[in-house]
């Protein structure tokens, strides 16, 4: 599922060329018709990236197309074979499930298809809701432009990858109404036939197949049982070179493993296949790097994981994928702050990015624990760190955080360390405890030593008064340090004014101006060199020959 | 000017004859202007938990509001603030104001037609001006921006273009919108400085200086206040009691002892009305004479005060902690070494918590002292400014620097 910009496509002209509003929208069964014909143009012209514009819209089409809708489409378009009957078993059994419907928005006016990613459909939190809010108009217009077209007829070539795609809705609005097993069974149906036929046009859509079939297993609790196959999947697919599937296969593997918590064996995975994984999709790459991230900070790689965070949260969807971005927010939070980082308070206020964007609501909402856990660590303060941890646990055991915010206890405890020592010059270890919310004298005697010796603190202890001695600030300037570090800080900046002047090109079209006055220049003196030739040729005495002719003829 | 409004309006009063009566007539009209303002701060006020405002104080107040908006026909306004402050909307009320609003804008549409066909451009503008004037006058946002739109394009005065953009700041301030206050105080300052007068550019400073401490920034609010002492004239802000108070109160967070004893303990401008803000003088008094305790309790005093201020009501908090630790940071000048006790005892409190306070300000490296609690002795140490500065100077050249590697990386170098 590639998510680049279905940009192959000619886009047809609106025969009224001047109207820039949207035409009459398409009813949705239109829409569906309009999506087979672009799925057999692709087949016939081997254009990858129709179908892929018809899998962005699918999304948008799951969640607003009625099952009477569907149902009618998919007994006019498949024939009487199983799977017809089955999918339209399927349809019928979810109808009962349907709400009452409001009005239907009509195929694809106003709130046009998701984006590419399919990151919304498989939210990747299990705290994540859907979010019918993500849609976002696309620039897309040729979903309007359709009825102008001529019906493009659908031969049999295409006939699986059309079976696909609507095995794919039915699937999809199956899980929409919360019928996890029917929808996992058509998924995986889906899937195997996929596999079967092994045709490379049907990657992209097996691909999503595969995608809805792991969310559906992990609704049903068992994504972790399905690890052979999926692994058998993948070797399959890396023959056949589908990165479709590989790509989606391996990131349902890492996430059964993590929802098992199995970090080392996620881990050896991962350095197995990072190297060769195709994660040309940027949503199957930001799923694989929060999968990464997290087993990494784990595995106490704080700055390797907090690499990983970060690019997941910068690469990952603008507009849909809110669960997802959530979790990998506050993920990334814990991390810093396990690094010694705290983040900054924009970050808070839901700006994602650090060149700022609007504040979002919903995620600061979301990262309010995290807040609170942020202001005590930086503190120092123990008692309301422990508080929040409490207060919050469930919520942090359902991000799965937990385990690293339990870990922060030490950062608190030094961070609140760094204080005292920062405000006090000698001061007894059982007011280091009291203030430090810790057991015992003992306790805070241990950890003043630990720390003075990990060099988070400059002091010294004094056990038999009994309390810890502050050195004196060291004079920096005593020490060889400024100059290396002032040192490392100019080569940085000369390196950068080096490859700077290195990379300086002449602004295109700078001689252009030139080339002109080079050509007048030339002509002119190719113009002079023929008259001087002229010139010699003629000796001195040809021209007194020509005033002779004249004075004759007169 | 104000005396002659009052006469022409309509009343058959006398004109005023001794000297009393004269400044009271301007007092009056004086707070005539403020209206507005001040009805903003009774809403403020209202919204406020009850530890703050009682109950019994909203319930009057409420009466005052409505009164107040029944009165200017504030439709909009009414809705805005039922809705924030959770009041059932009176219907009957809603109806006769807007009946009054329909009313007087359909008075004022014929006036403009008339003056389109039948007057020239300065009439028209005058015409448009007053119906947008009648916008601000009942608080309605949306319809205020878009009339005072289509009078930007007037070919008027700079000083005109300005008083515009000073009524639609004074709005925004009305209806608690501070980002916008801030664009018209700044678009009026921009022309303000191309060509308006003095008047003008006094009052624009109040009304930037409030923009500020609405936005927390207390000390630059401050000297904006302080250089407009002489010359206030923006009662439509404030009465001139009120500007005093948010000198003193502001002052003190930024303003360094010397000049905060010329411009403020002893500006003969302020003295003028000291005995109409005695908390604040109490207050900026005792920090000067380093009478410690006794500033402590003109804090606590003064502080509902705050609070209840609609500009600076969001920063007490931060008010109170930068007058501790000026506080402290004035005591720690004058000692090398002095007890806790000593200290505790000077601020009049206890030991344990000028040992918090001090142990807080001192690791935030805002006091330049230690505390030595086996001998109860803090010692005041002189900032090493040298470390200190290399510490900071390397910190913001590696933020510095982090940016032009991004740069370096976006332009592919």
């Amino acid at each position: 599922m590639s998510s680049s910009a279905a940009a192959g496509a000619p886009k047809v002209k609106p025969d009224e060329a001047s109207k820039p509003a949207p035409a009459a929208p398409l009813t949705v069964p239109e829409t569906l018709k309009y999506h087979l014909e672009l799925i057999e143009r692709s087949i016939a012209s081997k254009d990858p990236s129709l179908v892929q514009r018809v899998l962005r819209y699918a999304n948008h089409i799951r969640k607003h197309i009625r099952t009477a809708e569907l149902l009618e489409f998919v007994s006019s378009n498949i024939g009487n074979g199983e799977a017809g009957a089955a999918a339209r078993a399927l349809l019928e059994a979810a109808a009962a499930l349907e709400p009452a419907a409001p009005a239907p928005p009509a195929g694809t006016d106003d709130a046009s298809p998701a984006q590419s990613s399919s990151s919304s459909s498989s939210a990747a939190a299990a705290a994540a809701a859907s979010d019918a809010k993500a849609e976002k108009p696309a620039a897309d217009a040729d979903a309007k432009d359709v009825p102008k077209r001529k019906p493009v007829p659908l031969t049999a070539d295409s006939a699986p990858e059309r079976a696909m795609y609507i095995g794919l809705l039915v699937a999809g609005v199956a899980a929409r109404l919360g019928m996890w097993e029917p929808a996992e069974r058509h998924a995986s149906d889906l899937v195997q036939a996929a596999l079967q036929l092994s045709r490379r046009t049907l990657d992209p859509l097996a691909g999503r197949a595969l995608q809805l079939m792991g969310l559906a297993a992990e609704r049903n609790g068992h994504l972790p049982a399905l690890q052979p196959m999926l692994l058998s999947i993948h070797r399959t697919a890396s023959l056949r070179h589908d990165t479709c599937s590989q790509a989606v296969a391996i990131n349902l593997v890492l996430r059964g493993m993590l929802l098992q918590r199995r970090y080392l064996p996620a881990a050896r995975l991962i350095e197995h296949v990072e190297a060769t994984l195709p994660l040309d999709s940027s949503a199957q790459l930001v799923r694989f790097l929060f999968a990464k991230g997290r087993v990494l900070s784990i595995s106490a790689d704080y700055p390797g994981a907090d690499a990983c965070l970060t690019q997941a949260l910068r690469k990952a969807p603008a507009s849909t994928g809110t669960g997802f971005k959530q979790l990998v927010q506050k993920h990334s939070i814990v991390v810093q702050l396990l690094r010694g980082i705290v983040p900054e308070r924009v970050v808070f206020a839901g700006i994602a990015g650090s060149d700022g964007g609007d504040p979002d609501k919903r995620m600061a909402a979301a990262l309010l624990p995290y807040l609170a856990l942020t202001q005590a660590v930086r503190r120092g303060d123990v008692e309301a760190f422990t508080a929040c941890m409490e207060a919050h646990r469930s919520q942090l055991e359902k991000d799965s955080t937990l385990p690293l915010v339990q870990r922060l206890r030490r950062t608190v405890i030094r961070s609140g360390l760094n204080k005292i020592t920062r405000a006090y010059s000698a001061i007894g270890f059982a007011d280091i405890a009291s203030l430090l919310g810790l057991d015992s004298a003992m306790d805070a005697e241990f950890l003043c030593a630990k720390a003075i010796s990990d060099g988070v603190i400059r002091a010294e202890l004094d056990h038999d008064r009994g309390c810890l001695i502050a050195s004196a600030a060291e004079d920096v300037y005593a020490t060889a340090r400024p100059k290396e570090e002032f040192h490392r800080r100019i080569e940085f900046c000369l390196d950068i004014h080096t490859d700077a002047v290195k990379a300086m090109r002449y602004p295109p079209g700078a001689f252009k101006k030139d080339e002109a006055a080079l050509m007048e220049a030339r002509q002119r003196e190719d113009e002079e060199a023929a008259f001087a030739k002229a010139i010699e040729e003629h000796d001195v005495f040809g021209e007194e020959d020509e005033e002779d002719e004249d004075e004759m003829d007169m | 000017m104000a005396a002659a409004a009052a006469a022409s309006s309509g009343s058959e009063k006398p004109l005023p004859q001794t000297a009393d009566e004269v400044a009271a007539e301007l007092a009056r009209a004086e707070r005539e202007l403020s209206r507005p303002q001040r009805l903003a701060q009774k809403v403020f006020e209202c919204g406020l938990h009850d530890s703050l405002v009682t109950a019994a104080e909203k319930e009057t107040l409420r009466k005052e509001i409505l009164e107040e908006v029944e009165a200017q026909e504030m439709s909009t306004y009414y809705q805005v603030v039922c809705e924030r402050l959770g009041w059932p909307v009176d219907a009957a009320l809603l109806e006769r104001m807007v009946a009054k609003n329909d009313a007087k804008i359909k008075e004022f549409d014929a006036a403009i037609t008339d003056a389109r066909e039948n007057y020239g451009d300065d009439e028209l503008y005058e015409r448009v001006r007053v119906k947008a004037k009648y916008f601000v006058q009942i608080g309605d946002g949306d319809r205020a921006g878009k009339a005072y739109a289509e009078l930007g394009e007037a070919k008027v005065s700079v000083g005109q273009k300005v008083d515009m953009q000073m009524e639609q700041a004074l709005l925004a301030f009305l209806l608690d919108d501070a980002k916008e206050a801030k664009r018209r105080v700044e678009a009026a300052k921009e022309l303000n400085d191309k060509g308006g007068d003095w008047d003008r550019r006094n009052r624009l400073k109040v009304y930037e200086a409030m923009s500020l401490a609405w936005g927390r920034q207390l000390a630059e609010a401050a000297e904006l206040l302080l250089s407009c002492v002489a010359t206030f004239t923006c009662a439509e802000m404030m009465s001139y009691s009120g500007f005093a108070w948010y000198c003193i109160v502001l002052s003190m967070v930024g303003v360094e002892r010397a000049r905060l004893a010329k411009k403020v303990v002893n500006a003969p401008d302020l003295l003028s009305v000291s005995a109409q803000v005695p908390e604040a003088f109490t207050l900026v008094r005792a920090l000067h004479d380093c009478r410690y305790a006794d500033f402590f309790r003109a804090l606590t005093a003064i502080a509902p005060a705050l609070s209840r201020d609609r500009f600076l009501g969001r920063h007490v908090a931060l008010y109170v902690k930068e007058m501790r630790v000026r506080a402290y940071s004035q005591f720690l000048e004058a000692y090398r070494s002095v007890t806790l006790e000593g200290i505790a005892s000077a601020f009049g409190v206890s030991t344990s918590f000028i040992d918090a306070e001090l142990a807080r300000f001192i690791a935030a490296r805002r006091l330049n002292a230690k505390i030595n609690r086996m001998t109860g002795i803090v010692e005041s140490t002189r900032p090493d400014s040298k470390n200190a500065k290399y510490e900071s100077s390397l910190r913001r050249t590696d933020a510095l620097l982090a940016r032009v590697q991004r740069l370096a990386r976006s332009l592919d170098v």
